[in-house]
């Protein structure tokens, strides 16, 4: 069905390859997982078949790609649409049109297909994917896991005999994942073949045909399913990639006794938020932290978590309720100015010009600022970047910025917006141990995120919130807890 | 099948969008030539029963009120004896009251009509398919823009830089550059995606484009630009006509 012939990339503006030598075919119906860790080149292989690659991107590219025996060196993108269907990672940037109906007839009106037809073709794709209950409604107000169905049914809708995603989990939480899961499922049924370049790999545990992983760009090694499942998480680890099973795992024990009997920092009293009073968002909230704990916040989207956060750091004011910051109760502005709040993109947190100036802008006033700036920057690594645009930085780079600015501001508590969302082991092991730096400087973390493994191999104590109140809050000592919260996560799409 | 499909899901008349292009065009052109207060009153009024007509009532009392705001405010600088506040209120309201008309209209393209409606009533009235993908665009974005916004915001609060009235005043132009600078990077980094998946979806095709919607002008929509437009003309034939007196 597909076949990769000595197929080289190097994109313009760079000096190295980004894939070279790649030698492999897929099987009509095979699902086949493209793996590695971050750069060794799988985005660069699903973007050469769906034709973006050498026409959209552009470099120097050598090799044959074959889709259906025919070389698809010269066919057009839109042409090869026809037979690759494409399903990117971010669901916000997936959609031209602002309602479902429109979005899922906008392909194959593009195609020239007669009205009849795409009628038929809407209806099929909705019965087949579950999402008649999402027709006619407004793009905007879905959640991400509705946005990726929707966009990979408006590819369905096309028929193309193969199907190529591009870590379409990135963004998505606990109960999106399972649905993804699920949505894969029927399309492997079908007798797609589906081609998925990720990370996360436990979820797609029982799809996996064959397994093909990249280091620096090289296709280094194939694994058939068995092959695959049997490696343990030492092996797993080595190659930069995430578990693919999680139970029995071995939690890291050492937790700092100490901390039951520091003080509180934190003390969060009886808040509640909302915007429309019929709808809650966080109802009676309260609970306290202690110098040093790491706590990891989890709950489907739309529990709340990230609300929360944000009304802890003084971003939202709650409607009732008290913040207490070392036994003050501040308000808005203050905490503000006390806490430091590292958001998923780091694109929203950059203004300026150069890594040094970013790390001053707003703390001008701090005592002795010019040593805490070079401090920081030393310890976060970012001492030779110190005169780089930081837009020129990498994903990681930027997000060291971030939290390079809670050392500067001396925060005692630190909040963390899904800080390992789309990242390899080897980066979320960085982030893991650069939390638990930031803890055993004395300051508070507080982690809102949907990713497993990480909690695991960081937080002291987890917060489960569901629809706006704490449902569970318990000490991270070992996983039985941590599981029941997370099959509860799952379970909650279910019902609906 | 499609019937059930096609369901609607606000209550009201549904406009075909070449109409709604129709009025806001004849607004445009009245507006250049016709400067009087009463001719900006009447298309108010057009707009308002429009958006009343597509069960936008909300809305289009807000539009009123700010109107009406501007009105007030117009007159009362009047009061004061200071020349120059009132040549600058009436200046500003002047223009923003122009603007209101059709940004009624526009709202009810953003809220009423599907997409794929507009990209066929665009296709209809011949507009290149360039144009045509970047008034889509464009409108899908305003959302997200505000989103974006929306976090950017957020994020310059944290950092004590937020765009807030002492800022303004104090760091105007360092104030904006930081609201600016993260807008501008998030902005390409979206066109940069939607691009990508546009290519994918088979924008490029050479193929005449199919419409799922099948676009017919219906009575109301003949109703509603003939009234329009032969209103709008006697408004602009009698105000050159007071002219010559």
């Amino acid at each position: 069905m597909l076949k990769f012939e000595n197929v080289q990339f190097r994109y313009e503006n760079s000096c190295e390859n980004s894939i070279s030598s790649v030698d492999f075919n897929v099987n009509k119906g095979e699902f086949v997982v493209i793996t590695g860790k971050s750069g060794s080149g799988k985005s660069t292989i699903t973007r050469c078949i769906n034709g973006l690659i050498p026409k959209f991107y552009t470099g120097e590219y050598s090799g044959n790609i074959l889709i259906d025996s025919k070389d698809i060196k010269d066919t057009l993108i839109h042409e090869i649409s026809y037979k690759v269907g494409s399903v990117f990672q971010d669901p916000r940037s997936q959609f031209f049109t602002t309602d479902t109906l429109s979005e899922l007839a906008f392909t194959c009106e593009n195609f020239g297909m007669n009205s009849d037809e795409i009628g038929n073709r809407i209806h099929e794709s909705a019965n087949i994917m579950d999402i008649t209950n999402l027709l006619n409604k407004n793009l905007f107000e879905l959640s991400s896991g509705e946005k990726q169905k929707i966009a990979i049914a408006s590819v369905h809708t096309l028929k193309p005999k193969i199907f190529v995603l591009d870590e379409p989990s990135s963004n998505l939480d606990c109960e999106g994942i399972e649905n993804l899961k699920r949505l894969l499922m029927i399309l492997k049924k079908e007798g797609y073949t589906i081609i998925i370049s990720e990370h996360r790999l436990y979820y797609l545990r029982d799809l996996i045909d064959k397994v093909i992983y990249f280091e620096n760009g090289i296709l280094s090694e194939k694994f058939t399913k068995n092959e695959f499942l049997k490696l343990n998480e030492m092996e797993l680890s080595k190659r930069g990639l995430r578990n693919t099973n999680f139970s029995n795992k071995k939690l890291n024990k050492k937790l700092n006794k100490k901390e039951h009997e520091n003080e509180y920092v934190l003390n969060v009293s009886r808040l509640d938020f909302y915007y429309d009073k019929r709808k809650q968002l966080l109802k009676n909230i309260s609970f306290d932290c202690r110098k040093g704990e790491i706590i990891g916040f989890i709950g489907n989207n739309g529990a709340g978590k990230t609300t929360l956060g944000r009304v802890i750091a003084g971003i939202y004011k709650p409607k009732n309720g008290a913040v207490f910051l070392n036994s003050k109760k501040l308000n808005e502005k203050k905490r503000r100015k006390k806490i430091s709040f590292v958001m998923q993109d780091a694109d929203y947190q950059l203004f300026t010009e150069s890594v040094e100036k970013e790390l001053l802008i707003g703390n001008e006033k701090i005592d002795n600022i010019d040593q805490k700036i070079e401090n920081a920057l030393n310890y976060m690594d970012l001492g030779l970047l110190k005169e780089n645009h930081p837009a020129a930085l990498s994903g990681g780079q930027k997000q060291r910025i971030t939290i390079a600015l809670s050392m500067v501001k001396d925060s005692d508590l630190v909040i963390m917006d899904e800080p390992t969302s789309g990242l390899d082991r080897m980066n979320m092991d960085r982030v893991c141990n650069m939390v638990k730096d930031l803890a055993s400087m004395g300051k508070t973390i507080i982690i809102i995120t949907h990713d497993y493994e990480f909690i695991l191999n960081s937080c002291s104590r987890v917060m489960y919130l569901k629809d706006g109140e704490i449902n569970k809050d318990f000490n991270l000592e070992n996983q039985d807890m941590l599981d029941k919260c997370f099959q509860d996560m799952r379970r909650n799409n279910i019902g609906k | 099948m499609k019937e059930i499909i096609l369901k609607r899901n606000y209550d009201g008349i549904s406009l075909d969008p070449r109409t709604l292009f129709i009025v806001n065009i004849a607004f445009c052109i009245t507006i250049f030539l016709v400067s009087t207060r009463e001719a900006n009153h009447f298309c108010l009024l057009i707009s308002f029963l429009l958006m009343n007509l597509v069960d936008l009532k909300i809305k289009s009392f807000k539009f009123v009120v700010v109107y009406g705001v501007i009105l007030f405010a117009e007159w009362l600088s009047g009061f004061y004896g200071l020349s120059e506040l009132n040549i600058l209120v009436g200046l500003i309201g002047y223009i923003v009251c122009k603007l209101i008309p059709i940004l009624m209209i526009a709202t009810i393209l953003v809220n009423r009509v599907k997409t794929s409606e507009l990209i066929t009533a665009l296709g209809k009235m011949k507009v290149p398919r360039g144009l045509m993908l970047a008034i889509v665009v464009s409108l899908r974005f305003v959302p997200t823009i505000k989103n974006e916004m929306l976090q950017i915001k957020q994020s310059m609060s944290m950092r004590g830089i937020e765009p807030n009235f002492i800022n303004l005043i104090k760091k105007p132009i360092l104030t904006i550059e930081y609201f600016i600078v993260p807008l501008l990077f998030r902005s390409l980094k979206i066109a940069e995606e939607l691009t990508a998946t546009a290519l994918t979806r088979g924008v490029e095709n050479d193929v005449e484009r199919s419409s799922y919607f099948n676009l017919t002008f219906r009575k109301v929509d003949y109703i509603v630009s003939i009234f329009v437009v032969v209103a709008l003309s006697s408004l602009y034939v009698m105000d050159k006509g007071l002219l010559s007196y």
